[in-house]
């Protein structure tokens, strides 16, 4: 019961702030403005950056969770098994031909699920560290390859490559918005339904398995479901790294364990905290728009430190 | 019944023919790397032999799915690793998933009192001790069997008590004998301590070099001439005061000394 209540403290907490950090997104800068001008800026600039920043966090966040649950470890990530890195390459490639931006989205989104499938073909053993070796390769494999890439292009393709990888939620129309919606839904619908599985893979495949889960179908399709959502999300926003490491383990931290409570608030808290780095993004260095990935990091980063030098003290 | 035959696993273990029954205590005992753990293994249906079968109710395991396997036997690994962000009671929620229904907060009430865990119901897995989350592992795997209606029901512990004091050792091979006399529970474990073997087992096979040289009563299995064949060690065996009575093993010295 406590557990229980906290996270409904959590889930209005993270539901307040989101909702005010979504008013203010949308109205700011906006009274001087006639009717029209208003409602196309909301319509077709600010509510589909608000919606994808939003998706793209909870995205990451839930995937993240089911990472951490498979491998045991609060250290896990979905770019731990080379979805993102595989996402990145196929984008890389797809703006070093000159490609529009939807065969963009598609060549990082086949790269995301191609990386899945290798992962899988190289964990032979079925086991979450061959599946963890494999992917330190397959990122390993990736970053090389980018490297090379690099110095082929021209300069200005390499800034197109560079600033993509960097992730911005400003470039996506409503439609793609709403198809992010869409997949954060499946996603966290998928992994709200396998909350109970996914206690039972925190007490280790053995034990998971003697418990009557059939571990290595659980886990492909956990992978799967990993790769079509982290690869939709990065093919259409870019890399935002670190929100699927944070929010899980700030979430344990202060008492959340189980899954039924942490996947809705992991897809809350990652939702809020892409918006809240989406709004520094655009807000602190105006009329520089930073990029999305790199403000998560550097106000995630110093505040992920301080909760591990915390480690000892209850939430 | 759990039976296997001619069950071999690559160099491990050769040629083991057995019958584990309910309602009885079954110690497994050996050298280190003499196959004890892999037996085990072999036994919850972890591990797939390389010749040979194990066989519950004359069908073989692999026949069973995982979910209607599970309900027929519990298991209890050597390694009680912290579990990530849960509490006690819930990774025992967890003991009945293959009935897509957590047990009742009764009866993990009941386990958690009876092996004196009710005050660490609320506690993170991850803040217990060595010795507690052992504890916590035994009830799970009591609790798993518990849940299920299936028969037979077998309990496989490995090494149980290698992390738990005196007292948690003896509370939790009398609780063994409880479940197997009480609720008709069949419970085979891997020992190290024969002294434990000999007093709460009421069946021990004796493993060499992966291949099973005795089984039986273990009055019959440890005299301290197959002790002296087996572990390389001289003991004496002295009567022991209580009842039932069996004997205490006292190893006197090595053959190496």
């Amino acid at each position: 019961m406590l557990a229980l209540s906290r996270g409904r403290r959590f889930a209005i907490g993270l539901l307040l702030l989101l909702s005010i950090n979504s008013a203010y997104l949308l109205l700011i800068h906006t009274d001087a403005l006639p009717q029209q001008a208003i409602t196309d800026i909301v319509w077709q600039l600010r509510l589909p950056r608000l919606l994808t920043a939003i998706s793209v966090g909870a995205i990451l966040a839930v995937c993240g969770t089911a990472m951490q649950a498979q491998f045991r470890n609060p250290l896990a990530d979905p770019g731990l098994v080379g979805v993102a890195g595989g996402a990145g390459l196929g984008a890389a490639f797809a703006i070093a031909l000159h490609s529009p931006a939807a065969v963009v989205a598609i060549a990082a989104f086949a790269g995301a699920l191609g990386a899945n499938v290798l992962a899988q073909f190289l964990n032979q053993q079925q086991q979450p560290q061959s599946l963890l070796l494999a992917g330190v390769a397959i990122n390993a494999l990736s970053g090389a390859i980018l490297a090379v890439l690099f110095s082929l292009v021209s300069d200005p393709v390499l800034r197109s490559i560079q600033f993509w990888l960097l992730g911005s939620f400003a470039y996506t129309s409503l439609a793609q918005a709403i198809m992010l919606w869409g997949i954060s839904v499946a996603v966290c619908g998928y992994f709200l339904h396998r909350a109970t599985a996914l206690n039972v893979l925190l007490l280790g495949s053995a034990q998971a398995y003697a418990l009557g889960l059939d571990v290595k179908r659980e886990q492909q399709s956990l992978n799967l479901v990993v790769a079509c959502g982290v690869g939709g999300a990065v093919a259409m926003t870019g890399m935002v790294g670190f929100i699927g490491l944070m929010v899980p383990h700030i979430l344990r931290r202060c008492g959340i364990g189980h899954h039924r409570q942490l996947i809705p608030l992991a897809a809350l808290a990652g939702g809020g905290l892409a918006l809240a780095a989406d709004t520094v993004a655009q807000y602190c260095a105006p009329p520089l728009d930073l990029p999305v990935g790199a403000m998560t990091s550097l106000a995630g980063a110093p505040f992920f430190l301080y909760l591990l030098r915390q480690q000892q003290r209850p939430c | 019944m759990l039976s296997c035959h001619a069950l071999s696993l690559d160099q491990r273990l050769h040629d083991i023919d057995g019958e584990w029954h309910t309602g009885q205590v079954t110690a497994i005992l050996g050298r280190n790397g003499a196959g004890k753990s892999s037996l085990l293994h072999l036994l919850a249906g972890l591990l797939t032999p390389s010749r040979g079968c194990v066989t519950l109710r004359q069908r073989p395991l692999n026949a069973y799915s995982p979910a209607t396997l599970a309900q027929h036997r519990a298991l209890m690994l050597q390694d009680a690793t912290p579990i990530l962000g849960l509490t006690v009671t819930e990774v025992l929620e967890t003991a009945t998933f293959a009935k897509h229904r957590p047990p009742t907060p009764q009866q993990i009430e009941r386990v958690l009192t009876e092996l004196d865990l009710y005050p660490h119901r609320q506690r993170p897995h991850q803040h217990l001790s060595g010795g507690e989350r052992a504890k916590v592992a035994f009830a799970h795997a009591v609790l798993q069997l518990r849940c299920s209606d299936a028969t037979p029901r077998y309990l496989l512990l490995d090494e149980p008590c290698a992390a738990l004091d005196l007292a948690a050792q003896e509370q939790l091979l009398q609780y063994c004998q409880q479940l197997a006399q009480q609720e008709q529970i069949g419970v085979v474990m891997v020992l190290h301590d024969l002294n434990q073997a000999m007093r709460y087992a009421d069946a021990v096979g004796v493993l060499q070099n992966g291949r099973l040289v005795a089984y039986g009563p273990p009055q019959r299995c440890l005299t301290a001439s197959q002790i002296h064949a087996i572990w390389q060690q001289e003991v004496v065996l002295l009567p022991h005061p209580q009842p039932p009575h069996r004997p205490i093993i006292v190893p006197t010295q090595t053959l190496s000394a």
